[in-house]
Order: C-alpha cells, then structure tokens, then sequence
C-alpha cells in the first residue's frame, strides 16, 4: 500500500545517523520489516528511515541470558536453535504461527513490538519470559515489556529506537506454553496466551501469564498469577486461574470478533495453556 | 505522530495522504533482476512490485497490495517476500528473482514442470507466486513433507485449486530428485 505522503526515504548507516532523522522530522518512521508500516502506518509518514543496514540481527545467548536482535525477523526466531530451546519454544511457536512465510521473512520482532497491535503473537512470550526491551535515543536504555504498552498500537517509545529484545531462559523446573486463536491457525490472532510456571518442592513458585488481543494491548493477568504462586497446581486451581484471567480486564470486540466471543477465549486459551505449562513441568494434573 | 485515540483495538487506519498527494522526487535503483544488473526509476513511493511490473515483469501480480494473497512474491536474495510490502527503493543493490527468472517456454525450470504434468494450475493467477515459494522451499529442503509444502503455501491464497495438485506436484518434483547421501539440510534462515 502507497505511503501517499511520502518524501524521502533514508537508509542510514549508523544508529545516530538514523536517531537524528528520527528526532529531527516529526513525521518520520522506521522502516524495519515493512509488513506494518506498509499497511497501516500510524500516522502521516513523511520520511521512511530503513534500518537494514544497523545490524541488530543477532540471537545469542550466554549465562541464561537470551538476546534478541531488533532487526531478528520471524522466521528466524521460528527456526533458531537458541529459541527452539527457550522455555519449550514458545517463542518460536509463536512467531512460526505469525501470518504467512512471506511476511514472516520479513516482520521482526522489534517492529512487532513498536507496532505494539493488540493482536500481535509475540508480546504474550516475551511477557511471561520477563522480556526487556533496549532502546537507543533517549536517557533509558532498558525497558520492561511489562511498562511498554500504554493503549492500542501505542507505546511508551518516544523518538527511540529499539535495538534488541532481552530474556532471561526460566531455571530449575519449568514449563511453558502458547495458545492462540484465530480463523486460521496462521491468520491474525483473536486471543493468544502464553503461560510459564516455576515448580520447586512441589509448588508454583513463580506463574505467569499474559494474553493478548482481547484487552487495548498486551498483558499480564496478575490475578492469575497470585492464585497460583505459592500453591500446588491442581486442575480445579488452573480452572480458578483461567477464570481470574478472563475477569483481569473487560474483553473487547470488533469485526473480527465480539467481546464475549473473546472473553470465552480468554479463559479457554489461559486454561489451556496453564495445562501444557504444568505438563512441561512435570506436574500430574 | 500523534498516537491513535480510538480506544477500539487496532483499527483499520486510512492511510493518510487523500486523492491529491504531493509530488516526491524518483530514486535509481540498482540492482540484479532476474541475473542481469539494471538501472531503474522509480518512484519514491512505489512498491517493488509496482516497479517490477511496470518494467515489464508481469509475473508479479497484484493481488491485494497488503501482503496477505502472495501474488506479489519474489524471491529477494533468495529469499521469498511480498514485493508489495518492499518499497522500490529497498532493492538497491539485492538480487531480485521473479518467475520470469526461474525459467523459460524452453527450459521450464522443474517445479514448473511438475506444475505442468500434476495439472496443477487453474486461472493461473497465484501459480508464478506458487512456482517461486516451492522452488525456494526445495533448494533448502530438498525432500519436504506434505506439511512442509503447505506451510510454504501458507501466504499464497488459490481460489482455484484447493492446493491439492499444487502440493503434489512439489512432492513428485521432490521425489525425482536423486536422494541426498544423508543428513538433514542445512535451513538458510532470512
């Protein structure tokens, strides 16, 4: 689709070179994968800023720790050996099950984020993984996923920059897991859950669990999660946390589904996803 | 920008501009299309595939211009895309195949020769897409699975065909290959 207004496009060859367009010209974006920003972009874009020439490509892991490149397209977390391993591959589930072949060769993760759609499969992984998103161009240079949404396709990004996608791998004895719904299974997704628990002596003790496409953006049901901390996962306590979820925020519809619709899902997709979780772990529900 | 205030999650957004749109200065584009290097203008806002087709690589169709039919797909540095997600000034200095690149009347290259024997194609429309999405998947997966297959098919849609003859025409392509001597292949991700 036509950017109708546009009027230069830049393809810098260094991340200040690129911040400074950004800064300078109200009307700018940045064009990663393009397969948002030539669809819908956001607003009025004037000048397009190409960062494929910035690098920010790389997965790599050391010490438990997992970055992830900005620039790291779908497809590559969809075969990556670092995030076929990476709390059961969710992440790479979810990215695999992301539109078509042919975009996903060129989404990246970091445009996923920015473009921060209600709907988007990544954020829900990366939330229960505890992700951290570093920027470039401002003061901060790490925020939490947790805080990186404010509202529907909006952000807590100011003229930045993201570079890479922090996770830390779960330790000792965990599963994790991600559901989604859609018309399909690769079409856009009308709810989609991630859950990940942390089982020592017997017990959840550490739960977490976001959802994405039913509520203004993704995130973490922490109800949820406090009923299941501290406890010993039972079936009817997984049944008692889907329900909590459902009841975190009002869902909300629209032409691809109602509001009900996506709350049924909300609670079904959670529920199930608690399930395989709790499977992975090596509890017997 | 300003952020959206709908508080409806992700809308449909007009792409802001309207009918009378200012006028932009064009952009060389070199790059190697189809084996040989060219030269060509484009418009700052035009779409790899509005530029492959206007200079004459009519095999790249326009199906939906939002990246979700695959008609547009080319191959860009091997690598399957939607041209119509790829701004024209994007292709400076890549190689860019189309299905006019992977073979000719005489010497079809063998998955359309499969497409050919399986009676694989109806009104033609998604088949180049089809043609060049199979021909990637087996350079790199030389003995794919049905799954495979159709998950390489996933981001062409075929009103025609319900992919059956499709699927299996990339199957026998597969299968008259001479078996590899072992090992899995090593996947080349974009």
């Amino acid at each position: 689709m036509e950017l109708k207004l546009l009027q230069s496009y830049r393809c810098p060859a260094s991340l200040d070179d690129a911040l400074r367009t950004l800064k300078q010209d109200p009307d700018s974006a940045v064009l990663a994968g393009g397969t948002d920003l030539l669809v819908t972009p956001p607003g009025p874009v004037r000048t397009v800023i190409d960062i494929s020439r910035l690098g920010l490509d790389q997965i790599t892991e050391a010490g438990g720790e997992i970055r992830i490149g900005a620039r790291v397209t779908m497809s590559r977390l969809a075969h990556d050996p670092i995030t076929l391993r990476l709390a059961n591959g969710i992440l790479a589930q979810a990215a695999a099950f992301c539109m078509s072949e042919l975009v996903r060769n060129a989404a990246t993760v970091g445009g996923n984020l920015a473009n921060a759609a209600a709907e988007a499969d990544l954020p829900a992984p990366l939330l229960v993984l505890d992700a951290e998103v570093l920027v470039a161009g401002g003061s901060r240079k790490a925020i939490v996923l947790d805080d990186f949404f404010t509202g529907p396709r909006a952000t807590v990004l100011n003229r930045e920059i993201i570079t890479e996608v922090v996770v830390q791998a779960p330790s000792g004895t965990s599963g994790a897991s991600f559901h989604k719904m859609g018309r399909t299974d690769s079409d856009i997704a009308l709810v989609n859950a991630a859950a990940l628990v942390v089982i020592a002596g017997g017990t959840c003790r550490k739960a977490r669990v976001a959802v994405g496409g039913a509520w203004p953006f993704p995130a973490r049901s922490r109800r949820a999660e406090k009923a299941l901390e501290g406890h010993a996962l039972t079936a009817e306590l997984l049944d008692a946390a889907a329900l909590l979820a459902q009841r975190e925020q009002p869902a909300l519809g629209d032409f691809r589904a109602s509001a009900e619709y996506r709350a049924g899902l909300v609670r079904v997709l959670v529920r199930r996803a608690l399930e395989e979780a709790a499977r992975r772990a090596g509890v017997a529900l | 920008m300003s952020t959206p205030k709908s508080p409806n999650p992700s809308p449909p957004q007009p792409n802001p501009g309207g009918f009378l749109t200012p006028p932009a200065a064009p952009v060389t584009v070199h790059a190697v299309v189809n084996g040989k290097p060219v030269e060509y203008m484009a418009g700052l806002r035009e779409t790899l595939m509005d530029l492959l087709r206007r200079e004459g690589w009519a095999g790249v169709k326009n199906g939906c211009e939002t990246g979700e039919c695959g008609a547009c797909a080319v191959l860009m540095d091997g690598v399957p895309k939607a041209s119509c997600l790829i701004l024209a000034a994007q292709a400076e200095g890549r190689t860019i195949t189309t299905i006019e690149g992977l073979g000719t009347f005489e010497a079809l290259h063998p998955v359309q020769q499969a497409f050919v024997d399986a009676t694989a194609i109806q009104c033609g429309f998604c088949t180049p897409a089809m043609v060049l999405v199979a021909a990637a998947l087996l350079k790199e997966n030389p003995h794919p699975t049905e799954a495979d297959v159709r998950q390489a098919f996933d981001g062409v849609l075929c009103r025609c065909t319900g992919y059956v003859k499709p699927v299996e025409a990339v199957l026998a392509c597969a299968a008259r290959r001479p078996a590899e001597s072992g090992g899995t292949p090593e996947r080349q991700v974009p």
